[in-house]
């Protein structure tokens, strides 16, 4: 967009609708907490599980192996899914990272693998210390 | 001894009898299982205020505690503070003064600014608090100072500080 | 977070014991610092002993004219106590320039006082730490160690404390009253209490295990200008880079400590003979063993310009 002609007469700069404190639809539901977010929905009839991504431990590189067998076998786990568990996948038009697939780790605490459990306690406890669980090549780590 | 406990606290006024993982925060015991969504995680961490909710009347951060912790305990979430239709004067407040986008950080800083007037009235001094011997008065500066613990990705700060400012009494 | 047994203490004695005899079994007050390392695994206890009901939680004054603080006094109502506001004004200063509202509401005056190091290597469990796994090196040496320590350290850590409130508590000559496993009582002046690196930067304090801490004495007031001045990146809700605690008394003389330079709180009585002559001098005593590195070397003029600000607020 180029700023090379005048303005003049336009709803934004009037001030007749943006900055003012209109109220809105959504106002009474988010200031008393009953918007309901995503994740906050908790249907009687399903049963959630809860996942926890586990971060790359190194900047950049590509990773050969990982081994999850501890994570699996972590109480509550469900399953663990990594990055190498899923091909590497087309970007997006408007994505500059790279998505979750593949072998190519392109920063640090990159999510490399997702685990699922019953809890949340459980997810985030068995996914501890798997980040360096892996192995790779041309890996740099972070200083 | 089990890695689980038996708690019991007051929330909104409602006794609630819990098992849980001792390792379940105040926050997650809200959300997860008292299905009392209002209060946010944000960090996780202490950091950013959307999980404050008040325990006997003190705000505090409710990811940095653990539910086994508050025995007996009252604790009030947002969910308390009011409801539509039936708002506290602060909530309605941040209606007004257009206090917030997405929303997220909205229930922390509501309690939170409940928390910081009742905290001025009590006497609690600040760090931009001129004489420490003399009672605390309510000012634009004090309130961002004291709201310093509640951070806005959206950046509504100045409407929030409006809608403090309102339920004070004061000039922003 | 690895999964815990949880119980309530029944008494200081038996805490102590417990403590004492099983090296994966805690002690939790306020929990603000604990719960955010427990959650990163960097502490890893399997066993919590919940101290909040002792009745720790007293502010008196003692027959000598001083202060009696309970270990488990929470930061928000030690630093709006009337006396503390009237008398050691520097620890009400100290402490509200800390942390946020909510985080003062739970943090305790023991529990501040063991805070650990807000160093992003000794928090990443990924990178080497000599503190958080001796022997595995020093990530900030040679790395960022912008918010690092000048004085004090060694080659093996160059982390800071990050509190505001001990600050307060060395210029004001605190002491820290502790119970031992086997019953015994001890005082430790809080400038013996923090420990310097050396060697062994995983051990920060002299306390044995299980040594409980059940209050904090200050001795009678001593008058002056108090002033707690913070310098940080930002405004409000953020660590110093440097901070000075200073009681100054009208005719120039003083104590003053140092924040955010060492792994302790710094203050150093010859330092402040020098008062009387201005901050240069006084900072020059002050950091005249400073092995700053080449991004935190900053900290060394500003502990000095900092000084120097106190001085001239003193004088008013």
């Amino acid at each position: 967009m180029q700023f090379d002609t005048p303005a003049t007469t336009n709803p934004i700069d009037n001030l007749k609708v943006v900055g003012q404190p209109i109220h809105r639809i959504d106002g009474q539901l988010k200031t008393t907490g009953r918007a309901m977010y995503a994740y906050e929905w908790h249907d009687p009839n399903m049963r959630y599980a809860y996942g926890y991504p586990v971060g790359s431990a190194i900047a950049k590189g590509r990773i050969t192996s990982m081994d999850v067998s501890a994570a699996k076998r972590s109480p509550g786990v469900l399953a663990v899914v990594t990055t190498l568990d899923i091909g590497e996948r087309k970007k997006g038009k408007f994505n500059t990272a790279k998505l979750f697939g593949g072998d190519e780790v392109q920063h640090y605490h990159q999510a490399i693998a997702v685990v699922v459990a019953e809890t949340f306690e459980q997810a985030r406890r068995s996914r501890a210390g798997q980040g360096r669980l892996c192995r790779g090549k041309g890996c740099i780590r972070p200083r | 001894m089990a890695h689980t406990s038996k708690v019991s606290f007051t929330v909104n006024g409602e006794r609630r009898d819990l098992e849980v993982d001792n390792r379940t925060s105040l926050l997650d015991a809200l959300r997860e299982h008292l299905h009392l969504t209002g209060t946010k995680k944000g960090c996780d961490h202490g950091q950013c205020g959307a999980c404050t909710v008040m325990v006997d009347g003190h705000r505090i951060n409710s990811c940095l505690t653990l539910a086994v912790m508050h025995e007996g305990d009252r604790i009030t979430t947002i969910e308390g503070l009011g409801q539509p239709g039936n708002l506290h004067p602060m909530q309605a407040a941040f209606v007004k003064h257009d206090g917030f986008q997405c929303g997220y950080c909205t229930p922390g800083q509501i309690c939170s600014s409940v928390a910081v007037l009742e905290e001025i009235k009590a006497n609690i001094p600040s760090h931009v608090t001129g004489d420490l011997t003399a009672q605390a008065v309510v000012t634009p500066v004090e309130i961002r100072e004291r709201m310093s613990g509640n951070i806005c990705r959206c950046g509504a700060y100045s409407n929030i500080l409006d809608a403090i400012s309102e339920v004070a009494g004061i000039k922003a | 977070m690895r999964a815990f047994t949880y119980e309530r203490a029944s008494s200081v004695e038996a805490a102590a014991k417990a403590v004492a005899s099983n090296a994966e079994t805690k002690f939790i007050a306020g929990g603000t610092n604990l719960l955010d390392l427990m959650k990163l695994e960097i502490e890893t206890p399997t066993h919590l002993i919940d101290i909040n009901g002792l009745g720790l939680d007293r502010i008196e004054s003692t027959p000598e004219g001083g202060l009696r603080i309970g270990a488990l006094v929470r930061n928000t109502d030690l630093a709006a106590h009337e006396t503390v506001r009237r008398d050691y004004g520097l620890l009400s200063r100290a402490l509200v320039a800390g942390a946020s509202g909510q985080l003062r509401n739970k943090a305790t005056t023991a529990g501040n006082l063991l805070q650990r190091t807000r160093c992003p290597y000794f928090y990443d469990p990924n990178q080497p730490c000599n503190k958080r796994q001796p022997g595995s090196g020093c990530s900030a040496i040679g790395g960022f160690s912008r918010q690092h320590a000048v004085v004090g350290v060694s080659e093996s850590c160059i982390a800071t404390h990050p509190s505001d409130m001990a600050i307060a508590m060395r210029a004001l000559d605190a002491v820290i009253e502790t119970v031992k496993a086997d019953g015994s009582r001890r005082s430790v002046p809080i400038a013996d209490f923090h420990r310097l690196p050396g060697d062994t930067p995983d051990i920060e304090t002299v306390l044995e295990r299980g040594e409980f801490i059940t209050a904090v004495l200050l001795p009678p007031p001593i008058g002056g200008n108090h002033i707690y001045r913070k310098v940080r990146d930002r405004a409000s809700y953020a660590f110093a880079l440097v901070s000075v605690g200073a009681v100054i008394q009208s005719d120039g003389t003083g104590r003053i400590a140092v924040g955010g330079v060492a792994h302790k709180p710094w203050r150093i009585e010859a330092a402040e003979a020098e008062l009387p002559k201005g901050a240069r001098a006084a900072a020059g005593v002050l950091l005249a063993d400073a092995h700053p590195t080449e991004q935190n070397r900053f900290k060394v003029d500003l502990v000095e310009r900092t000084l120097g600000a106190v001085i001239a607020e003193a004088r008013g």
